[in-house]
């Protein structure tokens, strides 16, 4: 990450006389990836369609139509009706507004702790470091869901104790990563400049140091978003996450799998592929974010 | 190698302490009053009672603490709150099939994702690199519960080759171990893909290249020999996983495994088996580092030393 900058830093001002701003470069490099583009692309409408939907669908993920019960797809119900006679589709799109919701606040949450400890441990060093990294160390070894199924029992399943069971794990990755960009921040001019001028050590952490790490938080942001889903939705198809009555795409298929015995394949086959493209896309734009940033970052270093 | 060994044993304490601490203290940190939690709703006083002298949530908090460290020393975990058989006759006869199931997995997905990582390393940027990455990534993102879902239409409902679920015959772990290799395959080829093309860069594989080699022994013998130290780190980390992903997939598959009995086991709230379950799979996890380091050891001698 440091080293990125101030490789390009010197190479721009060897190489041509027109200075890039980091910024212009990172775009540069980020088009040239067309599929992590096109993954940008393809969340971009999910969004769209997840929050659009309710205006532009003719059903909303509720309507009860007991004349209509586990209907293939039409041009009507486009990915079919369940055994309540509810559009598939309609809850498909507001799975979407759930899964995003989900994903990007849990891992929000998690962020938000970890790169605070990361921060900590990196600037003050010390038995801080040892204790932060120790713990770090032990969680970030333990499987995700392990973890958040242990977190699921405690507090019972729901909504808001998924966000919580799944932001817990993100939290040793983003302390680890930011901890490895403060070592190596502390030490440059610029942050040494700050502190003889007298600021204080929150004013070096938060306003000096954290800006020159945030692009790489940003990249692991986006991966995790992807894996956050995932979880989420593994938990939920368990049993142990939102309650089953609730649209999300991994209840759906735990509800739907009931009906696969009978051929109705539709149930499971499109709340399964909406979790793989969706997640998929949030793996492929993340690798290109990081890709376009640092060649050399790679998250299983 | 015996130094190396000890300090290693050594580090797993303060870890295995930290663990059992936290599952100790899980019982206790449910809001409100464990007993009537766990007791239910609709139990009277004394079901209550009986439950808090059941787990001993009665007395003060260090002696359960000791109690607990005794008893699952001596492997004496108690009765599920449910069933009331033994917490460990229940794990007993569940770790079985999990093991078996977790093993072939791990066997075959290691195997393929490393064929087919260094096959896109070797044929890195060609049309083959492209397949098997995007194969990787699809791997990844792949929700296994579905991925599993979709073999058994395919293979148990449409085909009729397999049976959908449970455990009877041999035939029956071949679904279920695809379903819960996908994962780890996908990050091994990638993985190795990685730590391939670095080798592949180094002076002695040029070296091997110039006094006339194959190319299939420099591959194989000298890039993958040495490829293969981050990678056994990384097979460590995915068993890891794979313990985890093993109870959504035993879910999939109704496997009689630990997963399973887990999953009932929060869904009817019997804290007995979840404290011992809990305990079990840390437990697992930690020896499996521990494999992993004594393995890594040898094949990497600088390590011991450090």
């Amino acid at each position: 990450m440091t080293t990125f900058i101030n490789d390009t830093a010197q190479n721009t001002l060897v190489k041509d006389t027109k200075m890039r701003s980091p910024l212009s470069e990172f775009w540069r490099r980020l088009k040239a990836r067309r599929l992590a583009i096109f993954s940008g692309g393809l969340l971009g409408l999910l969004f769209l369609f997840a929050f659009a939907a309710p205006i532009f669908l003719p059903f909303t993920p509720d309507a009860f139509d007991y004349s209509n019960t586990l209907k293939e797809p039409s041009l009507l119900h486009w990915a079919g009706t369940d055994e309540f006679g509810r559009d598939v589709f309609a809850r498909l799109m507001f799975g979407a507004k759930l899964s995003l919701l989900i994903g990007i606040s849990s891992v929000t949450i998690g962020a938000v702790i970890g790169v605070t400890f990361g921060l900590f441990a990196g600037y003050y060093g010390g038995w801080i470091d040892a204790v932060t990294m120790r713990v770090a160390d032990v969680l970030f070894a333990f499987p995700g869901i392990l973890l958040a199924i242990g977190i699921i029992a405690i507090l019972g399943p729901g909504i808001l104790n998924v966000i919580l069971a799944v932001a817990i794990f993100s939290v040793p990755a983003f302390a680890r990563i930011v901890r490895g960009g403060t070592l190596g921040l502390k030490e440059s001019t610029y942050v040494e400049a700050a502190r003889a001028a007298g600021a204080p050590d929150r004013i070096i952490m938060f306003r000096h140091i954290l800006p020159g790490i945030l692009g790489a938080v940003i990249v692991y942001f986006t991966m995790r978003v992807g894996t956050s889903i995932l979880t989420a939705a593994s938990l939920s198809f368990i049993g142990l996450g939102v309650e089953p009555s609730v649209p999300e795409w991994g209840a759906m298929l735990s509800a739907g799998r009931e009906y696969l015995m009978a051929g109705k394949w539709h149930l499971t086959f499109f709340p399964g592929f909406a979790i793989f493209v969706t997640v998929m896309c949030f793996n492929v734009f993340g690798d290109g974010l990081r890709d376009a940033l640092d060649p050399k970052l790679d998250e299983t270093k | 190698m015996h130094l190396y060994l000890i300090r290693r044993l050594l580090a797993m304490l303060p870890v295995l302490w930290m663990i059992s601490i936290f599952v100790f203290l899980f019982v206790h940190a449910i809001p409100g009053d464990p007993a009537r939690m766990i007791a239910g709703e609709q139990a009277t006083m004394a079901d209550v009672e009986a439950v808090r002298r059941a787990l001993k949530l009665d007395e003060p908090l260090l002696i359960q603490y000791f109690t607990f460290v005794k008893n699952t020393v001596t492997l004496d975990l108690g009765n599920s709150l449910r069933t009331g058989e033994s917490v460990y006759d229940m794990l007993a006869r569940a770790a079985g099939p999990t093991f078996l199931l977790a093993i072939c997995a791990l066997g075959w997905s290691v195997v393929f994702g490393l064929f087919v990582g260094v096959i896109s390393a070797v044929r890195s940027g060609k049309a083959a690199d492209h397949i098997g990455m995007i194969a990787a990534v699809s791997g990844i993102s792949m929700p296994n519960f579905w991925l599993g879902l979709l073999l058994i239409q395919l293979f148990s409902l449409k085909l009729g080759w397999v049976g959908t679920s449970g455990f009877d015959s041999a035939s029956d772990l071949i679904l279920p171990s695809i379903t819960l290799g996908s994962g780890v395959a996908a990050v091994m080829a990638r993985f190795t893909r990685s730590a391939v093309i670095e080798v592949v860069r180094e002076d002695y594989i040029r070296t091997a290249r110039a006094k006339g080699l194959v190319e299939r022994i420099v591959i194989w013998k000298h890039a993958l020999r040495n490829a293969l130290i981050p990678v056994v780190t990384m097979i460590g980390l995915q068993f890891g996983f794979l313990i985890g992903g093993s109870i959504v997939v035993e879910r999939v598959f109704r496997w009689p495994g630990l997963g399973s009995v887990l999953v009932e086991a929060i869904q009817f709230r019997d804290f007995a088996v979840i404290q011992a379950e809990l305990m079990l799979f840390s437990l697992q996890f930690l020896l499996i580092n521990l494999l992993v380091d004594i393995l890594y050891g040898f094949i990497n001698p600088a390590i011991r030393y450090k």
